[in-house]
């Protein structure tokens, strides 16, 4: 097109506009309404797809990866907790469920699109896309250094630095103080000038109905209290007394492994009638 | 075919066929599923209980071997609301990888516990050869048994312990 007709410039215009509002469709806003019916939860308040405060301010990380002793549950928790401001002593992890909104979508630009730098503006769009393609195809995956690669550095931080955000927003109105002055540590959020001081559950109702960001402020590495410390690994206890849950219990455990083994040619140990 | 015994602790009756497999009683007719299945002929370890005391492997031992005894599995291994003092090794030492042999691990440690209270090299190896750990955590097997009845864990050296699990006689 050598010069712009009046056509052209409508449709360009047309097609570009059509673009943004399939773009801002598209990104993620607030997945809470949908999620809290099927996780079923009671007694805490789901703030994030991956964060849930109690009443007594213990915080929760849901963790979209299996715990295969690789220590992901403890080492996503820290790098959650270290955006979140979170009392790492306090605060308590756990497996998601296989639902969509776990998929593994930060993989997107992680791997998929890996070297390229995208303006701010368009990241929850990029990353709205990936959460509906991950789940399309019930991508919830644990491995190819996926967990800490692209889930810990591009969602658990997210959530953290995201959540962490919204509570500072929340207490700034609340208080009716400039947001910057809000200070956030050891799941306590305080503002100095007017020496307030109010746990993080405090404000849970509030920001469960608020947009988390997908481009939140992330800390200097320099500022890490939790992220690369020595933490005792969170799945250990549960496996030194049995109470573990693990893959074989969650079948009927003979009756799936004899049918998985029966064309081998094991012992009669299996072979006895329920 | 009924059979009695007392499982950690309690007296049970199981109504079952006597040549069912200890380990398939233990997870389905009483659902202790702490107990695992590994390999089904007494080749790995992972299915270790105790019946009076010495360490067995349920998968190939019948039920009708067991009437009238006591058998302890992983879950009656604490002591009421404490943990065995292995079990606070096993986590002191950050033993456990995926966790899937570390039932049998400690049932067979602690039976080697029972008989010798300081164990040597030769004897935990002994004691211990039946566990295979596919994760390989044997070098924090061998130390976290070791340092329950020697004292070894001072608080202030738990980091260095756990770097160095497994290689302590070089530090």
């Amino acid at each position: 097109m050598s010069k712009w007709t009046r056509r052209a410039f409508i449709t360009t215009g047309v097609v570009a506009g059509g673009g943004v509002m399939v773009g801002i469709a598209i990104r993620p806003g607030n997945q809470i309404k949908d999620l809290i019916p099927k996780l079923g939860i009671a007694g805490e308040n789901l703030v994030h797809t991956y964060i849930k405060i109690d009443s007594d301010n213990n915080i929760t990380a849901v963790i979209p990866h299996s715990e295969m002793g690789q220590g992901v549950h403890t080492s996503l928790g820290q790098m959650l907790a270290e955006e979140l401001d979170a009392d790492w002593n306090r605060m308590k992890v756990e497996e998601a469920p296989a639902l969509g909104e776990y998929a593994s979508y930060s993989a997107g630009r992680r791997y998929l699109l890996a070297g390229i730098e995208f303006p701010k503006i368009l990241i929850p769009t990029v990353d709205g896309m990936m959460m509906r393609v991950a789940d399309t195809l019930n991508m919830q995956i644990t491995g190819g250094s996926l967990s800490v690669r692209s889930t810990g550095f591009l969602a658990m931080r997210i959530a953290g630095a995201a959540t962490r955000e919204m509570i500072q927003a929340a207490a700034a109105k609340s208080w009716d103080v400039p947001v910057n002055e809000v200070v956030t540590e050891n799941s306590y959020v305080s503002h100095g000038p007017t020496n307030r001081r109010e746990p993080y559950a405090t404000f849970s109702n509030e920001i469960t109905s608020m947009t988390p960001s997908q481009t939140p402020v992330f800390k200097s590495p320099s500022d890490y209290k939790i992220v690369g410390q020595y933490v005792p690994r969170r799945d250990i206890p549960a496996k030194v007394d049995g109470s573990a849950k693990l893959l074989a219990n969650t079948f009927q455990g003979a009756t799936f492994l004899r049918r998985l083994m029966g064309q081998q040619n094991l012992p009669r140990t299996l072979d006895y009638p329920i | 075919m009924s059979t009695s015994f007392s499982v950690n602790g309690n007296q049970r009756t199981v109504d079952a066929d006597p040549s069912k497999p200890l380990l398939w009683v233990i997870r389905e007719d009483l659902g202790l599923t702490g107990t695992k299945f590994g390999c089904g002929i007494a080749q790995c370890g992972a299915c270790t209980v105790q019946i009076d005391g010495e360490a067995i492997r349920s998968c190939v031992t019948p039920i009708s071997a067991v009437e009238g005894k006591t058998v302890t599995t992983i879950e009656g291994l604490n002591q009421g609301d404490e943990l065995h003092p292995l079990q606070q090794a096993w986590i002191d030492h950050q033993v456990p990888q995926c966790g899937y042999c570390q039932s049998g691990q400690l049932m067979s440690a602690s039976a080697l516990l029972t008989r010798y209270p300081n164990p040597t090299d030769a004897q935990i190896d002994a004691a211990m050869k039946g566990n295979i750990c596919r994760c390989g955590m044997y070098g924090r097997i061998r130390t976290a048994i070791k340092s329950v009845n020697r004292n070894e864990v001072a608080s202030g050296e738990k980091d260095k312990l756990y770097y160095n699990a497994g290689r302590l006689d070089h530090v």
